[in-house]
């Protein structure tokens, strides 16, 4: 398990050191659909999901994030550098409850809930960010929920598993793209496997013994399934 | 609420004649109950479907009355009926929806019936979550093999690929904001309060 309220420590390159990362196959994943990034604590899945909202951005779509752990400074790093930023706003949900002492930039636009236990809060700060974006949503939107291991450690399962059903319904019946993240390794794995249920796509990350890690895709065309590495 | 028995319509309304006029237009297809003060309805909300709770009352407050409703964890969807249009607000106070003053036959028909449905989407989603969790947990205690041979496995699979159609075709209910946020508050149980910004 991992401790209750403490952000773990990940070694992060920032997106414009080492350009485009990541996988080609989470570029691929077809509007209308969830993705879940799964894998044990610590493999950079945060930053997978991060990368595909860049990408996402960066090709003209809107970008909402649901912020559970990071603060928005976090986000801001990916985005830094990106020419969209000079048209539109970055979209934050900041359910952290803790106050961000860093300048925020003009672009990012952030609505505040006071917890991770507070799922219908959450939604509100989705709804309000849409209706914020409006018609351009039409243009593709991406959402990304960063993580639900934290929900998990505010609410309990079913909750948890009732604001993901509801989320991930809204965005299939949008035609906007989901990119959610869950440690498998810091829950029951009844538990993750439950959620593991509610999506169309699971990207499986793993870490080998020589510390490199690979990604696999289930839920999408045959040749995905296969581990690749991903560094 | 069974399948024979008409909806529970509860309306705590103050004016009689708005109340009786309420009646008039629900009374053949909904069992419609008449509340005229806040405490007073209240004490009918436990058995309703549906409640209209007039916005301006006398004594306790909409608002109040909503407040209590929602701290007694009734299964119960309720709608705003209200002079003004109060747009997303009414969202954040924690109604599940709004009708706007004098609402026509035809409106507020369809607010009902929508929160009806929304309350059985809800019990959808419950029955879903139990199938998943029953998954879940076989896959968590059986080998591949072991679950590749049970017939129990398999005939759980094929009810969560039905209930799976059967829910995605609600999707398109959640696009509506005040459903989509109504549907979160009484499937998690949070306020949703304090959002900023």
């Amino acid at each position: 398990m991992t401790e209750i309220g403490q952000a773990p420590v990940v070694h992060r390159t920032s997106y414009d050191e080492i350009g485009p990362l990541g996988d080609s196959r989470l570029q691929s994943v077809p509007a209308g659909s969830n993705l879940l990034i799964v894998g044990p604590t610590m493999t950079g899945k945060r930053d997978l999901a991060y990368q595909a909202l860049r990408d996402g951005f960066d090709d003209g779509s809107e970008v909402v994030a649901v912020l559970s752990n990071d603060p928005p400074t976090e986000v801001v790093e990916f985005f830094n550098g990106s020419p969209g930023t000079a048209e539109r706003a970055v979209h934050v949900v900041d359910c952290t409850g803790r106050e961000t002492t860093q300048p925020i930039p003009s672009w990012l636009h952030v609505s505040r809930v006071s917890s991770p236990g507070d799922l219908t809060g959450i939604g509100i700060g989705i709804a309000k960010s849409m209706n914020e974006i409006g018609q351009r949503a039409e243009d593709g939107l991406y959402l990304g929920i960063s993580s639900l291991s934290t929900l998990l450690q505010y609410a309990d399962p079913r909750r948890v598993f009732n604001f993901t059903h509801v989320m991930t319904g809204r965005i299939a019946a949008g035609g906007y793209l989901g990119t959610w993240t869950l440690d498998s390794d810091a829950h029951e794995p009844a538990t993750v496997n439950t959620l593991k249920g509610l999506f169309k796509y699971v990207a499986e990350v793993r870490e080998r013994e020589n510390g490199r890690r690979e990604l696999r895709v289930l839920g999408g065309p045959s040749e995905w399934r296969a581990w690749q590495p991903l560094d | 609420m069974s399948e024979s028995d008409p909806p529970v319509v509860l309306i705590i309304e103050d004016e009689p004649d708005v109340a009786e006029s309420y009646e008039l237009m629900l009374g053949d297809d909904y069992d419609v109950r008449i509340a005229n003060n806040g405490e007073a309805g209240l004490e009918l909300v436990a058995d309703a479907d549906v409640v209209l709770l007039d916005r301006m009352l006398p004594g306790m407050s909409g608002t109040e009355v909503l407040k209590e409703i929602r701290n007694r964890d009734v299964d119960v969807r309720v709608a705003m009926v209200t002079a003004v249009d109060p747009d997303f607000d009414v969202i954040e106070m924690g109604f599940d929806d709004y009708v706007q003053k004098p609402p026509t036959d035809a409106e507020l028909r369809a607010t009902i019936d929508d929160l009806l449905e929304r309350g059985e989407y809800e019990d959808d989603v419950q029955d879903y979550y139990s199938l998943l969790a029953r998954k879940g947990s076989l896959e968590a205690e059986k080998t591949e093999k072991e679950l590749e041979e049970s017939t129990a496995y398999h005939e759980l699979e094929r009810r969560i690929q039905k209930h799976q159609a059967d829910l995605a075709e609600e999707n398109d209910l959640l696009l509506d904001d005040t459903a989509f946020v109504g549907a979160l508050r009484d499937l998690t149980g949070g306020p949703g309060e304090g959002v900023d910004g």
